[in-house]
């Protein structure tokens, strides 16, 4: 049915929104080039799927998803607190690395290659999200109330001192403010809103393993940060749309279901390396990327 | 460049065309009411796909023999082919796919158990019946009443591969194992029932199947005082690997395994060779004549019993006069036995079926049946 | 030395020779170029890709899908210079937007493989698998002494263009300092495409190797140039015989540790080696402190 496919698609849309605008701030407002993002993606997934199959209820795994993101988060800025430009996102990178290394190798957590399947559908207090209706009824809300949180904190002065740290750290330094800590907020606050979209991803999908966290899953939600373009959110919003529909006709004209997924992929890093190209500052981008 | 309102009506209009290309491929498909949908999911590429494409062509195969014949009640049946490519979240995915854009809830899949446990759940709450031709975990078809098997349990085999190989006289051996989910229920079937008869398992080693430099783990074997080397990894190609790079250190020793495949054997180039091994693969010489002249390959792990799920389907829709999965499952709940392309089927009762094993081996790089 | 632990030196040896190809290549772009040129790991797998082609499957001579190999490499790897990076150059954008298109073409053409060729694993079958030819104790193949004997040609290869040639020479100057090479009349531009000219034959080089070693298959790109980036970052980026150092390095650490380690930690040594370095250490082992800390 129509209907059951479109509400596919839009919780798709909704959980990768979420993952985008939280790394659009620790990207676009504050320049922290974190390419390790899908790491915190991971730990939030991972950590919501034991705690819920331990018994956890869903409401407190979710958080707890957030929050240890966050830490991993916090903990991260500190050694890359003075790496800049490309060194930065390398070592982000290779955060990505380390992280699908431990749940492949700690077999006795996360069962390594083995995956966790049987992830249970959300349920809060009582009420049980496990039709595909409510799940995005669930993801929206969440939604909505991620983007406003963002945005508050995006148009805050506090914003404002994002902001100067990634225009000109020095400069910012140089006024007085600890731009340390400035790095550390945005990027643990980054990390919980990825944790809570990792937990909405591994309740949906109900099977996680280390393969769905890889440098693969980070191309699409750059591409969505990028195209959007960087510092705002409205493009983060219309790019994860857009980026998320537009292969989704490959699947009807008949192209065998093992070409549908790299030509996805084709689809995004062509559109990335033509807006590199062509217009840096993406759709709406209020910055280039630097 | 453009101003920013037509941006945003730019941006409106890809996503309206997408929607609408979408909606009119939709409403195309649905067109066609007068038949019976069934979907499939299996590995159709990549590792493992000799198998997967194997209970594809089954599926085909039984699929043409009942349309050719009138159909099901006089309607056709028409098979949607999903590919999962070994990957559990591909499998997740395809799964969706067929049941909830689809609205398909009876499905042939999946070939390996990483694939099919993942499953369980959904297939349950769904509502959706599910037989898989290939994949060995217990756990599937035990884990709800919509799901049901027609290949022999792993672990069966492998119980029975530790006989005969401490009936062969070893009593020291080293398992060539993998980080896979089943593999590992056959490597510890093995090895549990090994050291039960009084064998020792000296070594085992389980590398992950994307490995692809396995030099230490050979070296752990070669080093291995043994008289005997184990292989669980069936269809795994870095068992192949392993089992390469342990004759390249001239280890020359009795290898023994479960389920090999053709893939397996040519990926292991020449290791294998004189390798013996049990398997549940023994259809009727007619399906396997058959399926020869039609597809021109030797038969593969997944055909005979992918077309006896297809004809158990049939059968139950045509005896219930029903495409419900409930009412399906327990029809198929209640058939102990059948006789099929694969042997003799008979029901544990569990949603499983068993048939007899045979014992084969390896010669000039092919298979053959022990003399 | 027991007989194990020089087993397990000849199989660190063979892992740091494959890792030593593709490190020398991309390092010799890096150090000319100043950025991470992911897509090179591409660059290999689409190589190896096109000698499976035409030598299993067109049955064209193996010399010669050898030499085509190789040219083919070369020219995708220039080809990829001038398509993207210059254009990006033009517009004198950072190193990061490099990388980050690097990493786009990395998944573009890696998915192009998958496309054209599926996704099975691939055999070469150009030498069947054969005992290996036993020394002081250990066993090695014919192809591995290959591998080690070529990549350690190749990187005395590469020292002595960087030294006697005077394009080398040119190389060096416009990596120590491009402005001032400028001065002197080298063109830089020209001095990159040469840099991705040479380096991209390297990585054909290395892809017929690890293709006939390895086999093929088309995530093959990603995981070689991961290890052959934390190579180079462990032994010293800015340098081929730091590249080439950390190769070896890596490789027999990798080797001696899942000796001990379950077997599925091998890349976790890698990924690990690679954090700790980029945080504490970023010049690597020989390296000379550059821009990394501002």
């Amino acid at each position: 049915m129509i209907e059951a496919y479109f509400i596919h698609l839009a919780i798709l849309v909704g959980i990768y929104l979420i993952l985008a605008l939280s790394l659009q701030l620790a990207l676009g407002y504050t320049g922290l080039i974190n390419l390790g993002h899908i790491a915190f993606f991971a730990i939030g997934a991972y950590t919501s799927a034991l705690l819920t199959l331990n018994g956890v209820p869903f409401i407190l795994a979710i958080l707890l998803a957030g929050i240890v993101s966050a830490i991993f988060g916090f903990l991260l800025s500190i050694p890359t607190n003075k790496l800049k430009g490309d060194y930065l996102a390398l070592a982000t990178l290779a955060f990505t690395f380390v992280v699908y290394a431990v749940t492949l190798n700690w077999t006795s957590l996360t069962r390594g290659p083995l995956g966790l399947p049987g992830i249970p559908k959300p349920s809060i207090l009582g009420l049980s999200f496990s039709s595909n209706l409510s799940f995005l009824i669930l993801t929206i809300i969440i939604a909505l109330a991620v983007y406003f949180i963002i945005k508050r904190i995006v148009y805050s002065p506090f914003g404002k001192v994002l902001e100067a740290t990634r225009d000109n750290e020095l400069a910012t330094k140089v006024l007085g403010k600890n731009t340390f800590k400035i790095k550390f907020i945005a990027l643990g606050t980054s990390a919980f809103f990825a944790g809570i979209a990792g937990s909405l991803y591994a309740h949906y999908i109900t099977y996680i393993d280390p393969s769905s966290f890889t440098i693969m899953q980070l191309i699409p939600i750059l591409c969505i940060v990028i195209i959007g373009g960087l510092a705002s959110l409205k493009g983060t919003i219309i790019a994860t749309i857009i980026l998320i529909l537009l292969p989704e006709p490959l699947r009807f004209i008949g192209f065998p279901s093992s070409i549908v997924g790299p030509m996805r992929q084709i689809i995004y890093a062509l559109i990335l390396l033509l807006i590199l190209i062509y217009r840096p500052k993406g759709l709406f981008g209020m910055v280039e990327l630097e | 460049m453009m101003k920013k309102q037509n941006k945003i009506y730019l941006a409106i209009g890809i996503v309206a065309v997408v929607l609408i290309a979408a909606i009119v491929m939709f409403t195309d498909q649905n067109k066609k009411e007068d038949t019976i949908k069934i979907g499939s999911i299996g590995i159709y590429s990549g590792e493992g796909s000799a198998w997967g494409i194997a209970a594809k062509n089954g599926i085909d195969m039984a699929v043409e023999k009942i349309n050719a014949e009138g159909g099901i009640n006089g309607k056709n049946l028409v098979v949607d082919h999903q590919d999962d490519k070994g990957s559990a979240t591909e499998s997740v995915n395809a799964f969706n796919n067929l049941v909830n854009a689809k609205n398909i809830h009876i499905i042939i899949g999946t070939t390996w158990s990483s694939t099919g446990i993942p499953l369980v759940n959904l297939a349950d709450s769904s509502k959706t019946l599910m037989i898989s031709p290939s994949l060995g975990k217990p756990e599937f078809n035990e884990g709800s009443k919509y799901l049901f098997n027609t290949w022999p349990h792993d672990y069966l085999l492998s119980k029975d591969l530790a006989d005969y190989v401490y009936n062969k006289g070893h009593r020291k051996v080293a398992i060539i194992g993998a980080e896979e989910l089943w593999v590992k229920d056959q490597t510890n079937a093995f090895k549990n029932r090994f050291e039960e008869l009084g064998g020792t398992n000296v070594i085992i080693v389980e590398p992950l199947p994307s490995e692809k430099d396995v030099g230490t783990d050979a070296l752990k074997i070669k080093n291995a005082d043994i008289d005997a080397i184990v292989s669980t990894t069936d269809g795994i190609l870095v068992g192949a690997l392993v089992a390469k790079k342990v004759a390249e250190l001239g280890v020359d020793l009795p290898m023994y395994s479960i389920t090999i495949d053709q893939a397996a054997i040519t990926a292991a180039d020449g290791a294998y060779e004189d390798m013996e091994f049990l398997t549940s693969l023994n259809p009727t010489s007619e399906f396997k004549e058959t399926y020869k002249n039609k597809y021109g390959i030797t038969l593969d792990i997944g055909g005979p019993s992918a077309y006896d799920a297809t004809m158990l389907i049939a059968q139950a829709i045509e005896k219930t006069g029903s495409t419900d999965a409930t009412i399906l499952a327990d029809y198929l709940a209640n058939v102990k036995e059948y006789s099929g392309a694969s042997g003799k089927l008979i029901s544990d009762g569990k949603g499983g079926f068993n048939y007899d094993a045979s014992t084969q081996v390896v010669r000039d790089g092919t298979i053959q049946e022990v003399e | 030395m027991s007989s194990i632990a020089f087993q397990l030196l000849i199989n660190g040896l063979i892992a740091g020779a494959i890792y030593a190809l593709v490190a020398s290549g991309f390092s010799l772009i890096y150090s000319t170029n100043k950025f991470i040129h992911f897509a090179h790991g591409a660059v290999i797998a689409f190589s190896a890709y096109v000698l499976y082609f035409l030598f299993s499957v067109l049955g064209i001579n193996f010399g010669f899908s050898v030499v085509l190999a190789i040219a083919f490499a070369s020219l995708l790897g220039y080809g990829i210079d001038i398509a993207v990076y210059r254009q990006l150059r033009k517009k004198k954008t950072s190193s990061v937007i490099l990388l980050i298109a690097s990493v786009g073409l990395l998944i573009l053409l890696e998915s192009l493989i998958l496309i054209l060729f599926g996704a099975d694993v691939k055999t070469i079958g150009f030498i069947k698998v054969s005992k290996g030819i036993e020394f002081l104790g250990a066993i090695i193949t014919p192809l591995q002494i290959f591998i080690i004997i070529t990549s350690i040609l190749l990187i005395v290869g590469l020292f002595l263009f960087m030294k006697k040639t005077k394009l080398g020479k040119a190389m060096r100057a416009v990596s120590d300092n491009k402005d001032v090479a400028e001065i002197v009349g080298i063109s830089s531009e020209k001095i990159y495409s040469w840099s991705f000219i040479i380096g991209s034959a390297i990585a054909g080089i290395a892809a017929i190797l690890i293709g006939l070693e390895q086999n093929l298959e088309p995530t093959m790109g990603t995981n070689l140039i991961i290890k052959g980036f934390a190579a180079a970052i462990i032994g010293g980026i800015g340098s081929v015989h730091g590249a080439v150092l950390g190769a070896f390095l890596l490789g027999i650490v990798e080797n001696f540790g899942i000796w001990y380690l379950p077997s599925g930690y091998k890349d976790a040594i890698a990924f690990v080696l690679l954090f700790i370095f980029l945080l504490f250490r970023p010049q690597g082992i020989l390296g000379i402190k550059r821009r990394a800390e501002k």
